[in-house]
């Protein structure tokens, strides 16, 4: 009992290591930046000191001030109000996107790796007639046949994603299915479904996951891509890549219509492209920082 | 070398096969008829209807209008467009020099600015100089091009006028004119790509610099230049131009945004253009035309690793 009490009174070390967020101030920052984008989002008609289509035709391009904090556009309009509700439409159909294609391609990928044989030929082999296609011109294409739209342009660019997924989510499965405790499994009785939920699909889940934050990042980037174009979501929802479209025209009458939501998407972007790199890092330690020591 | 070749090009046949499959389908999951999309909406006459489902085989069975459609593509016919009645291979062979000019310019300028800045990244032992620069690539990463097309117009051709405003002179009449006219747009196009090959080189060569032949070398008492040019940078080069790869057959589809910001009229303002006007053969063309670049490009890719790493030809 005394030697008990001893043990458990040895003090501890004084060294401890600083929260991980500290450790990696890339992700620290980048989610901070994703929260604030996210929240701005979610609570966007509370936020918005205006209705995003309201016009004021006798505010027509406002230089930035206290009554429109960003300016207003060619129909008066505040840019403010309107670059938050299109965060809202941006980051949903990048969650819905890249979410279909982690969901299709993950599944694609790791029942190709477990199985192997003719699925993993015909899987795979589709996956790469997807790849042969630059992806803008096949999310267009797509865009083209379904007609525009907030639901086309979720799958145009989910089906893009699709082929990444798969490849991502076969490689681990390949090397995983090799396992005893998969065999031990087999032995078991385990039926397929549960050996791929329960054992293949944790040790997948990790590379997914980095790619999924990746992936956000130029979803946005492709959703207002497409909306630039006309082939994203379409009026009277206000687009980030739609009002830089817009404002375009107007560029030498007033720039903020266009620098606005352009640096809007930036944010969003930079953002989830600051957690993907640390992500990164964190689980390939060689790409850290070269004065951390090597 | 000659087998890994011959082996790859078999390879490649299947997929340009389900590619033109595909684009061929599309004619026909666009909704509506499809002798009516290859008229135009507008012309509604039954005869000419009737004629343009004789001249096209779509009374046929869909694997006969395939292979008709298959046999007039190998020869060269990429079918009429229905907005202007020309051919479109001769709109083609206009619009893909402004295309190719602009990738490869593009291309140029990111692989150059980005190697060096790659290798700097990897060499610094300055904490401020690596973490700008990471700073600097995922920032140039998250730059929509067609924001920043617009901005770069707004800055240097509206209000410095440093260069021409939507000029493009052709490249053999003109060569000063047609480089700077294509510089803004090149560099739009350049710079995520510039931020991604940077990225990689610093990765690629992180990941050689511990290896024993660096030591070996550096033990050997070479210059620390030589070390880094021979040697990381050599080895480091696989992944690169994997990437390099990647990034011009990009530049090849990519460059419809930029070449929609900037008026610049090559293949892939033609495809949009095509889709406001529903110019359908058009657009069946270009996707069929970028796609089967893309593929080919990726090839001359995967055929320039042999050139660079022993190990897979005889693999």
């Amino acid at each position: 009992m005394r030697e008990a009490t001893a043990i458990t009174t040895i003090p501890r070390p004084a060294y401890r290591r600083r929260p991980a967020l500290l450790r990696f101030p890339k992700a620290a920052v980048g989610l901070a930046i994703v929260a604030l984008v996210v929240l701005l989002a979610v609570f966007a008609s509370w936020i918005a000191p205006y209705p995003p289509t309201e016009m004021h035709p006798v505010d027509r391009f406002v230089a930035p001030s206290q009554k429109y904090l960003l300016g207003t556009d060619f129909y008066g309009r505040d840019l403010l109000s309107r670059i938050l509700v299109g965060y809202r439409v941006s980051l949903l159909i990048a969650f819905l996107s890249v979410g279909f294609a982690l969901t299709i391609g993950g599944s694609l990928g790791i029942v190709a790796g477990y199985y192997g044989g003719t699925v993993d030929t015909i899987v795979m082999r589709t996956m790469d007639v997807l790849f042969a296609f630059p992806v803008l011109l096949l999310a267009i294409t797509i865009v083209v046949v379904l007609g525009p739209g907030t639901l086309t342009t979720v799958l145009a660019i989910g089906i893009v994603y699709v082929p990444i997924f798969a490849r991502i989510a076969r490689g681990p499965t390949l090397v995983t299915r090799e396992h005893l405790y998969i065999e031990a499994a087999k032995a078991l009785g385990a039926p397929s479904f549960r050996i791929l939920l329960r054992h293949v699909l944790p040790n997948v889940s990790t590379p997914i996951l980095v790619q999924a934050s990746i992936n956000l990042a130029t979803a946005i980037l492709f959703e207002s891509a497409l909306s630039f174009l006309g082939l994203g979501a379409q009026p009277p929802y206000p687009s980030l890549g739609m009002m830089v479209s817009e404002g375009r025209n107007f560029l030498e009458l007033s720039p903020w219509p266009t620098v606005f939501p352009g640096l809007a998407i930036v944010l969003a972007v930079l953002g989830f492209n600051l957690i993907g790199d640390a992500l990164q890092e964190i689980l390939d330690p060689r790409l850290r920082p070269t004065w951390t020591g090597s | 070398m000659q087998r890994y070749v011959g082996q790859r090009l078999v390879q490649l046949v299947p997929v340009l096969f389900a590619v033109s499959v595909l684009v061929f389908a599309l004619m026909h999951i666009i909704p509506g008829d499809p002798a009516q999309l290859l008229l135009g909406f507008e012309n509604t006459d039954p005869q000419q209807l009737a004629r343009v489902r004789r001249e096209f085989g779509l009374d046929q069975p869909i694997y006969v209008q395939y292979g008709l459609w298959l046999k007039k593509i190998l020869s060269g016919d990429l079918g009429i467009s229905v907005r202007t009645g020309r051919p479109i291979t001769e709109l083609v062979g206009e619009a893909l020099p402004f295309t190719v000019e602009l990738a490869t310019y593009a291309l140029i300028l990111a692989v150059s600015t980005a190697i060096p800045v790659g290798v700097w990244a990897a060499t610094t032992r300055s904490r401020l100089a690596d973490a700008a620069l990471q700073l600097f690539t995922l920032f140039g990463l998250s730059l929509p091009a067609f924001w920043i097309g617009s901005m770069l117009i707004l800055l240097f051709s509206v209000r410095l006028r440093w260069f021409p405003v939507l000029s493009y002179p052709a490249l053999w009449q003109d060569p000063l004119a047609n480089l700077r006219g294509f510089f803004l747009p090149a560099l739009t196009l350049a710079i995520p790509n510039a931020a991604a090959i940077a990225r990689m080189v610093r990765g690629a060569m992180i990941s050689v610099r511990g290896e024993d032949y660096i030591r070996t070398a550096r033990g050997k008492g070479l210059h620390e230049r030589v070390v880094i040019r021979r040697h990381m940078l050599k080895n480091a080069l696989i992944p690169i131009v994997t990437l390099i790869g990647i990034v011009a057959g990009y530049l090849l589809g990519g460059s419809i945004v930029v070449e929609q910001v900037f008026a610049i009229p090559g293949i892939g303002r033609m495809g949009l253009q095509a889709i406001i006007q529903r110019d359908y053969p058009v657009l069946q063309a270009v996707v069929l035309l970028v796609t089967t670049l893309f593929v080919l490009t990726n090839l001359l890719v995967d055929l320039l690793y042999v050139l660079l790493d022993p190990r897979i030809r005889y693999a």
